[in-house]
């Protein structure tokens, strides 16, 4: 019974995310970004697990993000890129240090 | 023939040291208001305009450095970022602002490249594509800066005075362009010694730099090293535009005011 | 014969760049500049500027780093509209700088017809030698002269007091702790001639740091600038000044001091 009603919830919301349309999926990648960088100023004080993790979702980004229009992957690869480093770049400090 | 191509080039070299006059020598500093201009030339010339003259003054009283160089995307050196007036059309770089729309002081901020104006009067193009033309600037130096603290060398403007003071107050949020977060854990001071005795130390602030920068700007492109001292920068690196020379050549203030960073007298 | 021929024309094309910092110049006429980059097109006689006039009563560093000028004739880029701005000569000569108990008289006011103006005369003049070389001796007679052509020994006039160059000016100069430099380092010369004591605090007398470092030399690691005396003879290192302005080259023992080995 539960499992049946799992089942109706999960059909019925990838229902929903399908009948939003392309115009979802494209802004995704955009909400994505903004998540992965909104931690860059507080990068010093997240602990080491969040940060692998973080660098983990901008790789995982990327690709979408050179799928992109030319202006769009232009700016929005070279900001990754620098939000990505950051990160990698404190996660190495502490490695080293 | 060959004798004298081999002569020729042998006197050549060894004459060559008349030609050193304009190198090594004291070259002319920039005035006030030429500081911190970039001239972008990837693609105006090939497309009929003159290369564009941006003056740093002008927008970094009014944006962090941040702003510009991370959220927006712009590179730190001139032809770097590749600009085109496609992208502008489509609300990046310049035209992240420059869209004819956005409102800064109670005025709308001027369309770069917009679609109308390309083809049809090109006179508007030359606000920005200026090199060699001359275009008066509609915001004047002198007036502008005239109740700013002043600063030595460089736009003769103490900006870090001046944004302490609160005579200048840098936007540091871009609405659609900059993620919204909150603030940020202050990084400590730290000092670094130079290497030629009697030279003070330097007391490097990073509080005065996060204020105009963030971390993503200088970390790790221009500084890789992260534990003090791990990486040492020699004076020749930074004159020739690494590590502090990335900014304190062109645009913050310039690399001649020794005293300025050289501050702490040497225990 | 024809090597013969050869060595003519590598001595024929050695000869300017060798001799150029060896001349001597008569001491009114050395550290002359001509300013005649815009004078030409607008048609009005270039600058003769002395520089005997200014460094009696300046410091190198102020005209140099201060106001910002280049140490090469025309590559400033002065003109009337910097002038008038405020920048260049217009730093001091601008009418109100008050130096030498009185206001300095302004340099290239906007809109002033040349050709009616005597106050342009005093700058955009054809130069009278004669009368160049008799303002020189007269100001000279009462300085020490050195060197083969008896010029102002600066150096012991301002050890002695004679003059007080100015290092800062308000409004243009911004004060800064001086950073103490005093190291003395000694420059192997290569061939017979003695070394050569450089003396730091002889020259951030008039020099501070900015005028050499790093311009004229980047590293302050002894020994990474190397030159040869031909280099300095055409501009580079010590002659981007001892060939124009500073106390000429011509004048050995003034470096190479120490007795013959």
């Amino acid at each position: 019974m539960v499992l049946g009603a799992g089942a109706v919830f999960t059909v019925s919301t990838a229902q929903a995310v399908l009948a939003q349309g392309p115009a979802a999926a494209t802004q995704d990648w955009k909400k994505e970004f903004e998540e992965i960088c909104a931690k860059t100023q507080d990068a010093m004080a997240l602990p080491m697990g969040e940060l692998k993790e973080l660098v983990s979702r901008c790789d995982k980004l990327k690709p979408r993000i050179e799928k992109l229009d030319e202006s769009q992957r232009k700016v929005y690869s070279r900001r990754l890129q620098v939000c990505r480093d950051l990160y990698q770049f404190v996660i190495e400090s502490r490695e080293k240090g | 023939m060959r004798r004298w191509v081999a002569f020729l080039a042998v006197s050549a070299v060894v004459a060559s040291p008349a030609l050193a006059d304009q190198t090594g020598t004291k070259k002319r500093r920039p005035l006030p208001p030429e500081f911190g201009r970039v001239i972008i030339n990837n693609a105006s010339e090939k497309a009929g305009l003159a290369p564009v003259s941006f003056d740093h003054w002008y927008h970094r009283a009014k944006y962090t450095c941040r702003l510009c160089h991370v959220d927006i995307g712009f590179a730190m050196k001139a032809g770097a970022t590749g600009i085109k007036a496609a992208d502008n059309q489509a609300g990046f770089y310049c035209g992240a602002c420059h869209n004819g729309k956005l409102v800064v002081d109670k005025r709308k901020v001027f369309e770069s490249c917009g679609k109308a104006l390309i083809g049809e009067n090109r006179a508007s193009c030359l606000r920005c594509h200026s090199v060699g033309k001359n275009v008066t600037p509609m915001v004047d130096f002198k007036t502008f800066t005239k109740d700013l603290p002043v600063g030595r060398f460089g736009n003769g403007v103490d900006w870090e005075k001046a944004e302490e003071t609160g005579l200048v107050k840098p936007v540091d949020f871009l609405e659609g362009v900059s993620i919204p977060r909150k603030s940020f854990t202050a990084q400590k001071d730290f000092a670094l010694s130079p290497k030629l005795q009697g030279m003070p130390d330097i007391i490097f602030s990073h509080q005065k730099h996060t204020v105009w920068n963030g971390c993503e700007l200088c970390h790790p492109e221009i500084f890789v090293g992260v534990k003090k001292g791990a990486t040492k920068y020699s004076m020749v690196e930074i004159f020739d535009g690494k590590y502090c020379g990335a900014c304190h050549v062109t645009v913050a203030f310039p690399l001649i005011d020794c005293g300025r960073c050289h501050t702490r007298p040497v225990q | 014969m024809a090597a013969l021929w050869r060595l003519a024309a590598l001595v024929f094309l050695l000869a300017p760049v060798a001799s150029r910092g060896m001349e001597v110049v008569p001491a009114h006429r050395y550290g002359l500049v001509h300013l005649g980059n815009r004078a030409a097109a607008a048609k009005i006689p270039p600058v003769s500027f002395d520089h005997w006039k200014h460094r009696a009563r300046f410091t190198c560093r102020l005209c140099h780093v201060d106001v910002g000028f280049a140490m090469t004739a025309g590559q400033t880029g002065v003109s009337a509209s910097t002038n008038h701005s405020g920048y260049h000569c217009g730093a001091c000569h601008n009418g109100k700088t008050v130096l030498g108990g009185k206001p300095v008289f302004a340099s290239c006011s906007a809109g002033v017809d040349v050709d009616e103006s005597p106050s342009c005369r005093r700058c955009h003049e054809k130069r009278d030698p004669e009368k160049a070389r008799r303002d020189y001796e007269a100001f000279a007679e009462k300085f020490p002269r050195k060197g083969q052509a008896r010029a102002v020994d600066w150096e012991e006039a301002e050890a002695k007091g004679l003059i007080r160059p100015i290092d800062f000016v308000e409004g243009v100069s911004i004060r800064r702790a001086p950073l103490k430099m005093d190291k003395e380092i000694a420059i192997e010369s290569s061939g017979w001639m003695t070394d050569v004591l450089f003396s730091h605090r002889k020259h951030s007398v008039w020099n501070g740091c900015e005028v050499c470092h790093p311009e004229i030399y980047p590293s302050t690691k002894s020994g990474t600038k190397k030159t040869s005396m031909i280099g300095i003879s055409s501009g580079e290192s010590c002659g981007v000044c001892h060939t124009k302005v500073a106390f000429p080259i011509a004048d050995c023992e003034r470096c190479h001091v120490k007795p013959v080995r």
